[in-house]
């Protein structure tokens, strides 16, 4: 099972624009499972979330041999003109660019729905967590700070600085060792590292992994690798909201074999 | 009886660079696209359509159709970027805190 791949599935609540961690998929190289997360038990006690469309019931497990159309919607497919361009801005090679590898890197974001995901990452050999995240809120930037992005040098070292925001205590801004606030972090991975970052900084290491330079997006300028050492056997992602409503052997839903 | 000049005309909605660069990408579909603001029309799909093929026109014509039939349907504008590419440019149609769900999730 160590091969696992697993990605969480994060909604908004379009009120309080809080993210909760609301479902997980893991994909064993046959079978694609989807399982609610306690976070939804919380989101929907707390901000009225509904279940998907496609995943009716709370207390289910959704199989699958294929990927579920809420994901493959989050894919580009491979004959679109901008799909290589695409792979680039990921820095994803063909080779690895499966479809869980990609929902991991590009966040899965649409306009029509308020989810996202992002991968439940494994410690390497030297015990450390790498996650990969585009900077989000470029569109707000003053031009000299595009200007900023534009000449980042690659894996020049990042700092993530608490932002002092009347309508958010938690905000985390991204900042140049020369001071250039060039970002935020995304708000669903803030939930996890808000307190370490402030707590222990020393455990994080923030730095540039991509610029993808003009006429790409803002979306997908500037890729950020994260590095964190967990002390005190802490992991991420493994408090409640990210562990399964049910046990996953029972109450399984088998789909048939639909090629979506 | 119709005469030339009762053909009707449709403007062209003109897509920038900076459209582009503040823009996020739709990924569905076999074709070039992607969500931005316009000054007139707010939030907006650009669809790029490949040339010589009508998928310009004949998305336009259904939702002219649609309109003058009273049947509920995206609307259209035919559309031009900056680097000479035809599309076309539909208006974001759903309430605002409303989610859309696509015809397949009900199937899978």
């Amino acid at each position: 099972m160590s091969n696992v791949e697993k990605l969480f599935l994060a909604w908004q609540d379009p009120n309080s624009s809080s993210w909760f961690p609301i479902g997980q998929l893991t994909f064993d190289g046959i079978m694609y499972k989807f399982v609610y997360t306690q976070g939804a038990r919380v989101a929907e006690n707390t901000c009225h979330f509904k279940p998907l469309f496609s995943f009716p019931q709370l207390e289910k497990v959704y199989t699958s041999t294929s990927l579920f159309a809420v994901f493959s919607n989050r894919l580009m497919s491979p004959s679109r003109p901008d799909y290589a361009d695409f792979l680039q801005w990921l820095n994803i090679s063909q080779a690895e660019a499966t479809p869980l590898v990609i929902l991991s890197r590009s966040g899965g974001q649409r306009e029509t729905d308020n989810y996202t995901v992002f991968p439940c990452p494994k410690p390497d050999a030297a015990g450390q967590y790498h996650l990969h995240f585009f900077a989000h809120g470029l569109q707000y930037l003053p031009q000299f700070a595009i200007q900023r992005i534009n000449h980042l040098q690659l894996a020049e070292k990042l700092c993530f600085h608490r932002f002092q925001n009347p309508d958010d205590s938690q905000t985390l801004t991204i900042r140049t060792d020369d001071n250039y606030i060039i970002g935020d972090c995304p708000g669903y991975l803030r939930n996890e590292f808000f307190k370490l970052i402030i707590c222990d900084s020393s455990s994080i290491t923030l730095k540039v992994e991509r610029v993808n330079l003009p006429p790409t997006p803002l979306q997908f300028r500037l890729l950020c690798h994260m590095i964190c050492l967990f002390k005190n056997d802490f992991h991420p992602f493994s408090s409640s909201e990210y562990q399964p409503l049910i046990e996953e052997d029972a109450n399984t839903v088998a789909f048939s074999l639909l090629n979506g | 009886m119709s005469t030339v000049n009762d053909v009707i005309q449709f403007p062209v909605t003109f897509v920038t660079e900076s459209h582009d660069e503040i823009s996020s990408k739709e990924m569905m579909g076999s074709k070039y696209k992607f969500w931005f603001h316009h000054e007139q029309l707010g939030r907006c799909l650009y669809k790029q359509t490949r040339a010589n093929l009508g998928e310009d026109w004949s998305e336009k014509v259904a939702s002219e159709l649609a309109e003058l039939l009273g049947l509920p349907h995206a609307t259209y504008h035919l559309a031009e970027t900056w680097e000479g590419n035809r599309g076309l440019v539909s208006p974001y149609f759903l309430p605002t805190g409303k989610m859309l769900v696509h015809g397949i999730g009900y199937l899978i």
